[in-house]
């Protein structure tokens, strides 16, 4: 009879444990900005000017939480995009360098931050587009990513006023696009 | 906390044991308290030397079977442990003086970079003799020990960002650890009613010995490797807690069971 009572009284606590959360979102939005990195980790830039060799182009997705079931939230189980990134186009309206003319991809010279120097990402794409906020450090207070940094591997040849176009194109085939306009010096 | 909670319960454990007479074997626990000395560490390329310095105090813990050769010899064969917890602020600013004009960053998040909780650490298996002085009120202890045992830790991560560009480099530390011959020596005294029951002051020396393996990863994808070795001795003092737990001897067990 004990031993029933027990397993019983077991199987309600398990139940009741609802373990790690499961989380949903999707990006609906898009919209490009100007960032630096003069710091451990790159700031949007209110400045109309930022030198070219810590210039971070920052994306802002505007996330929607689709759903959210479980109680704990654990990195082994990050939120997941429901209609991931899948291309990314980056072109500028000057010449950037020789190889880089006006309307030239610039993907190549820019590294997807992923919120870690440990976990960046080519932003060509040529290793997947998994961006994650589980390296964040305030992963526990937004799990969801709600924005991309692009920062700028290689400057540009030139100086100047020079705008980014940037173009996402998701699973389903939403496209977004914005541009953004920074003196580089 | 868990060091405490261990501590207060070898000190009860330590104070029923006391109370009986017993056969000639014994378990010997002990928790001490201290702190490592790296002898003669000089610089060492990629801040190696502040990440194996910048340590905070930490348990010694330890455990051993022990057997009275006679009345006042007693012989141990112990395992000894240490975990030295990692102070990632004071290295990070030991770093930043290294590599001026860079931030040094270190990855919270991965199996391979969390080194905040006992990064290095050692296992020692050893023999040890104990000899016994019984004064009225107090007894004295000194020994010597002999051992092989191995420092070691946890293969780390981290990166050095350019603060005037987008530039950074990750360096991926990795390293084997060589056994090595350490030896203790050091005196324990107990109060004669309570003749279990040991205050424990040790030296313990050990060297360590590590092979590193060293990548360097910029940002335009070029991985360099560097292989070198460290070796150099650590010294340790400590004072604690060292219990005898005695097992019954056949008369006393009789003689408890007739009562």
């Amino acid at each position: 009879m004990k031993t029933c009572v027990f397993l019983i009284s077991l199987c309600f606590f398990l139940i009741s444990c609802e373990g790690d959360y499961d989380i949903g979102y999707e990006w609906v939005g898009m919209e490009a900005y100007n960032a630096d990195n003069y710091t451990s980790h790159p700031e949007i830039s209110l400045s109309d000017s930022i030198a070219k060799e810590v210039y971070v182009l920052r994306l802002d997705m505007i996330t929607v939480e689709l759903y959210r079931n479980g109680r704990y939230l654990d990195t082994e189980t990050p939120p997941t995009n429901v209609n991931s990134l899948e291309k990314l186009v980056i072109t500028s309206n000057t010449d950037f360098d020789a190889s880089h003319i006006v309307g030239a991809e610039l993907n190549d010279l820019f590294t997807i931050f992923n919120e870690s120097y440990f976990h960046t990402l080519p932003a060509d794409g040529s290793e997947g587009y998994y961006i994650t906020n589980v390296h964040s450090p305030n992963f526990y207070d937004e799990p969801n990513p709600t924005h991309i940094d692009l920062i700028l591997n290689t400057p540009p040849t030139s100086t100047g006023l020079r705008t980014f176009y940037v173009e996402c194109t998701l699973r389903d085939g939403t496209v977004y696009q914005d541009s953004t306009t920074i003196n580089l010096y | 906390m868990k060091a405490i909670i261990f501590a207060i319960t070898l000190l009860s454990t330590g104070l029923v044991y006391s109370q009986y007479d017993t056969s000639k074997v014994y378990i010997s626990l002990g928790a001490n308290m201290g702190m490592p000395v790296f002898q003669n560490l000089a610089e060492q390329p990629f801040g190696i030397d502040d990440y194996l310095t910048n340590r905070q105090f930490s348990f010694y813990l330890s455990a051993g079977l022990g057997i009275d050769i006679s009345k006042r010899i007693q012989l141990e064969f112990g395992y000894t442990h240490n975990g030295l917890a990692f102070d990632k602020r004071v290295y990070r600013e030991s770093q930043a003086e290294n590599f001026p004009d860079h931030i040094v960053l270190m990855d919270d998040y991965s199996d391979v970079t969390n080194s905040s909780n006992n990064s290095l650490k050692f296992h020692e298996g050893s023999v040890r003799f104990n000899f016994t002085i019984p004064r009225k009120s107090i007894h004295f202890v000194p020994y010597v020990g002999i051992g092989v045992g191995r420092w070691n830790h946890r293969n780390y991560e981290f990166v050095l960002k350019e603060l005037t560009s987008n530039q950074f480099t990750i360096y991926s530390v990795h390293q084997k650890a060589r056994v090595q011959i350490s030896y203790s020596a050091g005196f324990k005294f107990a109060i004669a009613k309570w003749p279990n029951v040991f205050i424990d002051f040790n030296y313990h020396g050990m060297g360590s010995s590590f092979n590193y393996m060293i990548s360097t990863e910029s940002t335009d994808d070029v991985t360099n490797w560097d292989h070198f070795i460290v070796k150099h001795r650590v010294h340790s003092f400590t004072v604690g807690l060292n219990l005898r737990g005695r097992f019954l001897s056949e008369k006393k067990r009789k003689r408890r069971g007739r009562h």
